[in-house]
Formats: C-alpha cells, structure tokens, sequence
C-alpha cells in the first residue's frame, strides 16, 4: 500500500529525499478530493490526457504531473479497503519548492487535512527556515570561550558543563556528565579537545 | 549589518566568535567550532541547550551528537526519515528530524536556522565525535564569511 512520487530530472543530489508513510483517515472519495485539490495546485497534469486515472483491477489512482519542464513526478496510491489507505512517497526533487507549495495549499487546509502527520512530513520536506534575530549578545558566551581556550589542555578528552565562563561539572562522556548537572538554558554543553 | 556588498546590499547581519581547536582528542588539525543554541523539539520534553559544533563543508545536514539530541527532547519515534550515512568512515544509522538552531552573534543579529539534522543512533558508535554544522541543508543557506585573523565567522541570510 503506497505512493511513490518521485522526479525524472533530477540533474544533481539533493537533501530533499525521503520516504513516507501515513495513515490516511479518510475514505477513498475524500482521498479523491484531496488528490483533485493536489492537482489543481500544480502547473499541468500529464497522463494519456487525464488527470486522473482509476485502475479497477488494483483499486489505485495513478496520476503524472509535469510541474514544469525540468520537474516531473508521479504519484500512486493503494488503498486495502475503501476505508483506508496508506500513503508513502518519495522524494528526490532538484527543487522541491512546487511541491512545497502544493502540500501547503492542499493538506494543511483544515478543510482537506486528512493526513494526521502532514504537518510533520511538510516540516521535512521544507527548505532550511533562515530568520534574523535581534541578538542579546550575550556575553556569557565569550566567557565559556574563554574557559575553553584556557583549560583546553588540562580538560581535554573530557565534557564540561560552563555557565558565565564557569564550570559546573566534567565527566568522562556526556551522558555521565547529563546526570552531574542541572541544565539551563545558559548551560554550555561540550566536548574539550 | 556588519559586511556589505560593493552595491551596498546586506552580505552579513552577524558575526560570532568561533574556536581554533582540533574537533576531537586524535586530530591535530585546527577546525572552525562555533557555538550554537539547539531549540527544543518539544518544550514538554525537551530543554534548550547551548553546545559547540565544528563547521563542516564536506558534511551533510547538520549532525547532532546524541546526547544533545536527548536534552532537546528528540526520540526515534520522532525520525522522519532513517539514513545510513558514512561518517569519517564509519558507516553509521540515524534519523533525520527538523531541528531549530541559532547562531548568537557576538556582533549584529542572531540567525535561526530551521533545518534538517542527522541523529547517529548509538552515542557509542557516535564516540568522540562532536556535533557539525554541514554543508547540504544547513550552510548552503548561508552566506558566510571567515575572518581568521580575529576568529570571526560572519553569516546572514542568502
């Protein structure tokens, strides 16, 4: 019981790889609406000129969508009853932002999120997030550097745990040292070498 | 701002103080180690924590040692993905999850970074071996600048 989505041109490796598979809560005609709303939010279907075909013999729907000319991908889905269905897919996209914007549109409207961990598949799925932030500048970062650079030799080999460029504890291996200290927010955890 | 281009656009908003020090106890070769905030996976279960983490152009994703990804409250039913990687030749087995990091300036802004992050599974096969910021999925989405006179490692956003 899967879906397999997968690109055609894909001229370079990317980290936009992966596998999935989730419980689809849904009956096969919602299932149906959802695959109609994905449709709609790409740029072309391409499949013997349908958009959607039904497979009697093995209960799938196959579709092809062509994104654009450098992307393409197909998608099937099995269903062991028409109450459930189960969904895997598979990723390796030279740019996954249509496919971004296409689970966006489509399975996180709560109107059509039939997918219980869709939220969790478009988080991987998504491009790094880069976001600017006013800094505190902290400074007890300096000091923990500090510490570092002036006990690298007589500490190294070893985890410490440093707050305000003071040591609170060092152990042999860092789960040793989780079970020495308290940890805050503040508290540098590290290896010396 | 702290670095500009020619036509007076924004290259970095922040710079951080980066280590000069080998990235475990058998190597003798200096390596950029910055210092990295990992937000919690789960504010129930998780903490935030400061760590240390070597910069790596020739890694993968952002690799987090096992042991901070236990603080930050991560646990393998949390793995989007399972992945084989060969790590400085070791073939090791992990998970890939979405993870928050922050670069705290020591100049300018702090920068977030939701990316994908490797998780080896075992902390003894992992061993010595500290967290990396790799190059795939993590500085790609930088713009990044190193300044080894003062230790200064300046990022912003591409």
């Amino acid at each position: 019981m899967f879906a397999e989505l997968s690109s055609s041109h894909n001229p370079t490796p990317v980290p936009y790889r992966a596998r999935y598979k989730a419980n689809f809560a849904g009956t096969q005609d919602e299932l149906a609406e959802v695959l109609l709303a994905l449709l709609e939010n790409l740029d072309a279907i391409v499949i013997d000129d349908e958009p959607i075909r039904l497979n009697p013999s093995t209960e799938c729907y196959e579709l092809a969508a062509v994104l654009n000319t450098d992307l393409e991908f197909s998608l099937l889905i099995y269903w062991p009853d028409r109450n459930t269905a189960s969904l895997e897919v598979t990723f390796d996209l030279d740019s996954p932002s249509p496919i971004e914007i296409a689970i966006e549109e489509v399975f996180l409207n709560p109107a059509t999120a039939y997918f219980p961990d869709i939220r969790q598949i478009y988080n991987f799925l998504s491009r790094p997030k880069v976001t600017i932030k006013e800094s505190d500048h902290r400074t007890d970062i300096l000091k923990n550097q500090q510490w570092i650079k002036d006990h690298r030799q007589e500490y190294r080999g070893r985890w410490v745990a440093l707050q305000d460029g003071e040591l609170l504890a060092d152990a042999e291996s860092s789960k040793e040292l989780l079970q020495k200290v308290d940890l805050t927010e503040n508290t540098l955890l590290t290896a010396i070498y | 701002m702290l670095l500009k281009f020619a036509n007076e656009d924004i290259f970095a908003v922040g710079a951080i103080k980066y280590l000069y020090a080998p990235a475990t106890a058998k190597e003798s070769t200096n390596r950029i180690i910055i210092p990295v905030t990992v937000e919690p996976m789960d504010m129930r279960a998780g903490k935030t924590i400061q760590t240390q983490a070597v910069l790596d152009t020739g890694a993968p994703y952002a690799i987090l040692d096992p042991t901070i990804a236990e603080v930050v409250g991560f646990t393998p039913e949390q793995a989007q993905e399972r992945e084989r990687m060969l790590i400085r030749g070791m073939r090791l087995e992990g998970s890939l999850t979405r993870l928050s990091i922050t670069l705290q300036a020591t100049q300018g802004d702090d920068l977030n970074i939701e990316t994908t992050a490797f998780i080896p599974d075992s902390l003894e096969a992992w061993g010595e071996f500290p967290s990396f910021l790799g190059m795939a999925g993590f500085i790609e989405r930088l713009r990044f600048a190193i300044d080894p006179n003062e230790d200064k490692f300046y990022y912003g956003p591409l």
